[in-house]
């Protein structure tokens, strides 16, 4: 049986995929090669672990203006994530997802970080607002 | 959204394809955070260079001005990944100049003024308490919303482009009022030495609260008498944690007219002491080392700082083989040159990156890698919170200890 999680706000259509779970923001300025969507910082805790076909969920949004340009190029270049989710996101976050094309939601419920992990199987539900947990993508 | 009569004529393509699109596109944006209505802008300022862009956002740019697209209102662009000038020697891809070059040529195609600085609230223009722009650099942002009362939110590029070409944004965040007020209380319990500190103030209460909705309110700057360039380091730290405004009592407008009203001592309060800072300091890069290259950059140098910076160069040589960089804008170095600031910098070894900023630079990475470049030294929180992607370490450092370092070629 699937659970859910409620957002505050999606757009974009019903998608599913692995879900990438990361903690302490996200900006791909910061953190990726956006040649290769992989990320790219030293120590970080994805070091070479890739973004693209993910549904990349994130507790916040970081600053830096590149992301409106930045999803769109990775997007066109096949590395992009699936979906983008947040606890907290921003505009540059919301205005590049929209412009590439890239479904986005979020106000994710608090309780959703002690249930959702990486490697689950997720779909984000846009019409009815909400994340579910499908199964372990191993299964 | 409420439309006006015009904005509806706009989405109904009266003005042409290039402003109907862009109106449809700020109108899904606007939906999903529940704007209202559009309101009009002054001023837009855009992110646009081929770092970031890529070959297809070029030919979006390029579809889009075959389509009529032309500013309806003064645009400025923002820092560059080059600087034509110096891309050959630095040894960036030519066919990345060349894509530079186009974007350039579309842009002035739309009437769009390339400026390219990062800091336009410095050099170009300084926007009223009310008045309501669409500021593409979230330190710009910061800075509008803060020190002026001005009122933009974080604009990306295609977003600050289309309120370009339509004249006004979707009405929600900072546009608004009761985004606008203090949220927290911030207390500083230790003092602030140069620029470096100020940014690392930025930083740890940035990280603190990292939301879009937080906005801090110091109680207690006043006393440290902030220039604009300090406030200019504090604000571009708060924002890559996506905090768009803060308030400190008695230096900027909002607070200062409206504290009474406010109830500050009822807000949830954090403090910060010097332990916190030197934390920051010791995670962005600490020890002893060897030094690659100095930077200053991030956001650009005011006239203030590149006079600082020539004093402190005065009589001094960099030590061969590390390069000391500084980037600014066109207009400040042209001031800076005829102060005899450029010539100082010049003398002891310092190179310029006019209208680029470093950490934007195209191919940085493999720039590195190129030049041999490791340990960055900066008085900059922000360039070095951005250039870890690139697989530089960064040692942040006041602006005296930076040049203590280029000369020496290392750093305590």
């Amino acid at each position: 049986m699937s659970r859910c999680f409620p957002l505050a706000r999606a757009w974009g259509w019903t998608t599913e995929g692995p879900a990438l779970v990361i903690r302490g923001g996200f900006s791909p300025r910061y953190h990726l090669d956006r040649a290769t969507g992989t990320f790219r910082v030293r120590g970080h805790p994805f070091e070479g672990k890739t973004v693209a076909g993910m549904i990349l969920i994130c507790d916040f949004a970081r600053g830096g203006v590149a992301a409106g340009w930045a999803l769109y190029a990775m997007h066109d270049a096949g590395v992009a994530p699936r979906a983008l989710i947040f606890g907290v996101s921003n505009p540059v976050m919301v205005q590049g997802a929209l412009f590439a094309g890239i479904p986005i939601a979020d106000g994710l419920a608090d309780e959703a970080w002690r249930e959702i992990g990486a490697g689950q199987w997720v779909r984000l539900n846009v019409e009815h607002k909400v994340l579910q947990v499908l199964r372990s993508h191993h299964e | 959204m409420e439309l006006t009569a015009e904005e509806r004529a706009m989405l109904d393509g009266v003005y042409g394809p290039a402003v109907q699109e862009a109106l449809a596109y700020q109108i899904r944006v606007g939906e999903y955070y529940g704007a209202r209505r559009m309101v009009r802008v002054s001023q837009a300022h855009i992110t646009a260079d081929s770092e970031v862009m890529g070959p297809k956002g070029l030919a979006y740019l390029g579809a889009l001005v075959a389509k009529g697209a032309r500013c309806a209102v003064p645009t400025t662009t923002n820092s560059r990944c080059l600087d034509f000038a110096q891309a050959q020697a630095l040894g960036q891809n030519a066919t990345l100049v060349e894509r530079e070059r186009e974007i350039i040529h579309h842009l002035r195609e739309m009437g769009v003024l390339v400026t390219d600085t990062c800091t336009n609230y410095q050099s170009i223009y300084q926007p009223r308490l009310g008045e309501h722009i669409a500021w593409g650099d979230t330190g710009a942002v910061i800075y509008a919303n803060s020190v002026f009362g001005a009122r933009s939110n974080f604009e990306s590029g295609p977003a600050a482009l289309a309120a370009a070409i339509t004249g006004r944004v979707p009405e929600y965040g900072m546009h608004l009022d009761i985004h606008r007020t203090p949220t927290v209380r911030v207390r500083l319990n230790t003092r602030l030495n140069g620029l470096a500190d100020w940014g690392m103030l930025g930083r740890v209460v940035g990280k603190q609260l990292a939301h879009y909705d937080a906005v801090p309110v110091f109680v207690d700057l006043a006393e440290l008498e902030p220039t604009n360039d300090a406030l200019k380091h504090l604000g571009a730290n708060l924002a890559t944690w996506s905090v768009a405004m803060f308030h400190v009592v008695d230096v900027t407008p909002e607070i200062t007219l409206n504290h009474r009203e406010l109830k500050l001592n009822q807000l949830p309060e954090i403090s910060i002491d010097r332990a916190a800072l030197d934390e920051e300091y010791a995670a962005l890069g600490g020890g002893a080392k060897q030094v690659s290259l100095v930077v200053f950059s991030a956001p650009h140098l005011s006239l203030l700082e590149l006079q600082e910076l020539a004093k402190l160069l005065k009589g001094r040589k960099v030590r061969s083989g590390i390069p000391l960089i500084v980037t600014t804008s066109a207009a400040v170095y042209r001031m800076a040159e005829q102060a005899g600031c450029v010539q100082a910098i010049q003398d002891a070894g310092g190179q310029f990156l006019i209208g680029a900023c470093f950490y934007l630079l195209d191919g940085l990475a493999q720039l590195r890698v190129r030049h041999g470049w490791d340990t960055l030294v900066t008085n900059s929180v922000k360039l070095a919170n951005n250039i870890q992607v690139h697989g530089f370490r960064p040692v942040v450092r006041p602006m005296e200890e930076c040049v203590e370092a280029a000369v020496r070629g290392w750093v305590e």
